[in-house]
């Protein structure tokens, strides 16, 4: 006769408090929840997989050093956005725009009016346009309307007020109709 | 539906959710995210839990106590009052000389509480470090302890669990959105510079 092993996995909290306690190898289950979770966000912050992996390392690493300061251990991926959204911003703005991934490519997106644009060349061109955009509208809009956050979330993620989160979504909504002319209804 | 900036948000929102389909293409990370990051976890062992190194050695005679300024109706902090120091450029760290003691008085008005701790920069936020003691004035905590010249942030946790800053001190928002208080070391005319 077999019986079935069921493990259940343990609560953020749980996990947090093990780690406190010494249990090093339970933080990994711990970024195993959420690697996934910010990706996509560090991505479109930051233009390449290479430079989200960096922040995405750096965020886990310093969440990991700050655990006793964690005040609602229940809410650990929470706490873990902000931190995200902190190392995003830092690295952006270290970088600069200098070394702004795109040259905007006039090529590329005067061929988004062909008809038969793929997705990949969507994404290619709409990429473009979002890192022309102020790295707090950018964040704003990522956060809004790719990540689907309420605005409430948005301004514990980001410190910012909800009015002001407001503002940024609808100035990036403006400005990127500006530089996408031709995908505006 | 127009909002109050006069502009039409019905086809913002449309504009808006074309543009962003794309973007919500998932992206992964390559393979090994998280044993990379467990490899520098386990180079740094647990966390909050470090030796503190005795930074200072102390000059013949007994160290110079930093006192608090007196207990107001709520919690306060404790307020430093330096050794005198030769004149110099008012920043803490470069004017204070190297062994030199400082012992900051920490105190809290918390009159419910069963435990009360200090946590900050000095003890790696660690709240088994340095726990507060009852005064002989009901529900007021203290605790005094050697720092370095320079700024320090630091909370109480009250019964283990409730972070509270200090009412009575600069307080600051860090990095991860909690609420610390600031307290500076050093001599006098460096306090009263800053």
């Amino acid at each position: 006769m077999t019986q079935a092993l069921r493990v259940e996995s343990r609560s953020d909290g749980a996990l947090v408090q093990a780690v406190l306690r010494g249990e090093v190898e339970a933080y990994g289950e711990l970024v195993e929840r959420y690697q996934d979770e910010y990706t996509r966000f560090a991505v479109r912050m930051l233009g390449t997989r290479e430079d989200a992996e960096e922040v995405l390392q750096a965020a886990f690493l310093r969440a990991y050093r700050a655990l006793p300061r964690c005040r609602e251990p229940e809410r650990f991926g929470a706490w873990l956005w902000h931190i995200v959204a902190n190392e995003c911003r830092t690295r952006a703005t270290r970088r600069g725009r200098r070394e702004r991934r795109f040259v905007r490519d006039e090529a590329l997106l005067a061929a988004a009016v062909a008809p038969a644009v793929s997705d990949g060349d969507a994404l290619e061109v709409i990429a473009q346009a979002l890192d022309a955009l102020p790295q707090d509208m950018r964040e704003a809009f990522v956060l809004k309307h790719v990540e689907e956050r309420s605005y409430e979330e948005m301004a514990e993620i980001t410190g910012a007020g909800v009015s002001a989160l407001k503002m940024r979504v609808k100035r990036a909504c403006a400005r990127l109709r500006e530089l996408l002319e031709d995908f505006d209804g | 539906m127009a909002d109050h900036h006069g502009t039409d948000t019905g086809s913002d929102a449309a504009f808006a959710a074309r543009v962003a389909a794309p973007l919500r293409a998932a992206e992964r990370l390559e393979p090994g995210f998280r044993e990379r990051v467990m490899r520098q976890v386990r180079r740094e062992g647990v966390p909050g839990v470090t030796a503190l190194p005795v930074a200072v050695r102390p000059r013949r005679g007994a160290p110079r106590w930093l006192t608090g300024a007196g207990l107001a109706a709520a919690a306060l902090a404790g307020v430093l009052l330096g050794r005198a120091a030769p004149p110099r450029a008012p920043t803490a760290a470069s004017v204070a000389r190297p062994d030199t003691v400082y012992v900051v008085k920490f105190v809290i008005a918390a009159p419910a509480a069963g435990t009360v701790a200090l946590v900050g920069d000095f003890n790696a936020w660690d709240k088994q470090a340095t726990p507060l003691r009852p005064t002989s004035q009901p529900g007021i905590w203290s605790v005094s302890l050697p720092l370095a010249p320079g700024r320090h942030e630091y909370a109480f946790i009250v019964d283990g669990g409730e972070w509270r800053a200090d009412p009575a001190a600069t307080r600051v928002l860090d990095d991860f959105g909690t609420e610390s208080s600031i307290v500076t070391v050093g001599p006098a005319e460096v306090m009263r510079a800053t």
